[in-house]
């Protein structure tokens, strides 16, 4: 076997494995050009979340699901209130990112008190959470992490949510 | 045609070869069976076909997963969303049906290489993301140990296909 593979032409192999990956990455490109739902080729911060600092790490649903529970974790709904009020992640309270700043002297206490604190926003697609993330960390919170997957991905995987309204959840 | 096809599995050149009177052994012998060759063409590429047919045309919601393992530069995912499943589509159909075998074989060893890299990478940096293997949707299989496993033995059924010398039910023995 090993006599068949030095005879074979190695170079053979490895330029026909370039030519399936160069076909390939074209018919990707032309799909792309052609499809309704093609992408610019580059991403683009609209199109992606922006990063969130080093120390903000990611949580899985089955970790937050895990640790809501318990008395340091506190999980916070970056998304507007309206939008909490409507459905929000079972015990979670409502920090709206964009009223970071008035709102955030309401929660100082229960904050710095938090061994975790889980930000999410609408779905993997939204940036609201990481940005919640990364202003937390920015005033000094440790153990700032992001729920990655969102409302979206929570109640998706069946896990329980709540609503404020009447005859909400 | 049919028959010579199968000649190779069920024939002298499949059973002389198991049966150990070849002069690489018997142990040797039962692991370049032709029909291990065949075998392992049909898993990796009904793998790669159906992860590639998963994701083809979603290149949106693969890039979101992408993004997730935090590994690309973001400018670099949508490009690497928009090709990905084509690659798996392109090396899996031609492992099906056996052209240009050991380089697609390359191909996908390579592909399920850097998926081992980008998973492990993940994984060390405590991300639990979705893996975008087989699915899109955001709830589906996560990254963790039994993925890495499972891509480190497509991975091993790849190098495998790179080095066997059979060639049966193959289109490259059709082709010379």
């Amino acid at each position: 076997m090993n006599r068949r593979w030095e005879r074979r032409d190695q170079g053979t192999v490895l330029l026909g494995a370039a030519a399936i990956v160069a076909f390939a990455l074209c018919l990707g490109l032309v799909m792309n050009q052609f499809s309704s739902r093609g992408l610019p080729l580059f991403a683009s911060e609209e199109t992606l979340r922006p990063e969130t600092p080093a120390e903000v790490a990611y949580i899985g649903l089955e970790e937050v699901s895990r640790r809501r529970a318990e008395p340091g974790t506190v999980v916070i709904d970056a998304r507007s209130s309206e939008d909490f009020a409507a459905l929000h992640l079972d015990g979670a309270v409502s920090l709206p990112v964009s009223e970071f700043s008035s709102q955030l002297p309401s929660f100082e206490k229960r904050l710095r008190a938090a061994t975790l604190l889980v930000c999410y926003c609408e779905s993997i697609a939204c940036d609201d959470g990481a940005r919640l993330a990364a202003l937390l960390s920015s005033e000094g919170y440790h153990e700032v992490v992001l729920m990655y997957e969102g409302l979206e991905g929570w109640q998706g995987a069946g896990y329980p949510v709540s609503s404020d309204r009447v005859g909400g959840k | 045609m049919a028959g010579s096809w199968l000649s190779c599995l069920l024939g002298p050149g499949g059973w002389q070869v198991i049966s150990g009177s070849r002069p690489e052994g018997r142990g040797s012998a039962i692991l370049w069976h032709p029909a291990g060759a065949v075998g392992a063409r049909l898993l990796l590429s009904s793998v790669l076909l159906y992860a590639g047919l998963s994701k083809a045309g979603h290149a949106g919601e693969l890039a979101r997963i992408v993004y997730g393992y935090r590994i690309l530069h973001p400018d670099l995912v949508n490009l690497a969303a928009i090709t990905l499943p084509w690659i798996e589509l392109s090396a899996g159909a031609l492992l099906l049906v056996g052209l240009l075998r050991p380089s697609a074989a390359v191909v996908a060893g390579g592909l399920l290489g850097a998926f081992i890299v980008a998973v492990g990478l993940a994984m060390a940096r405590g991300i639990e993301a979705p893996c975008g293997c087989f699915s899109l949707a955001l709830t589906g299989e996560r990254i963790g140990w039994w993925l890495l496993a499972r891509d480190g033995i497509l991975a091993l059924l790849g190098v495998y296909l790179v080095l066997h010398p059979a060639r049966c039910l193959e289109m490259d023995s059709l082709l010379g």
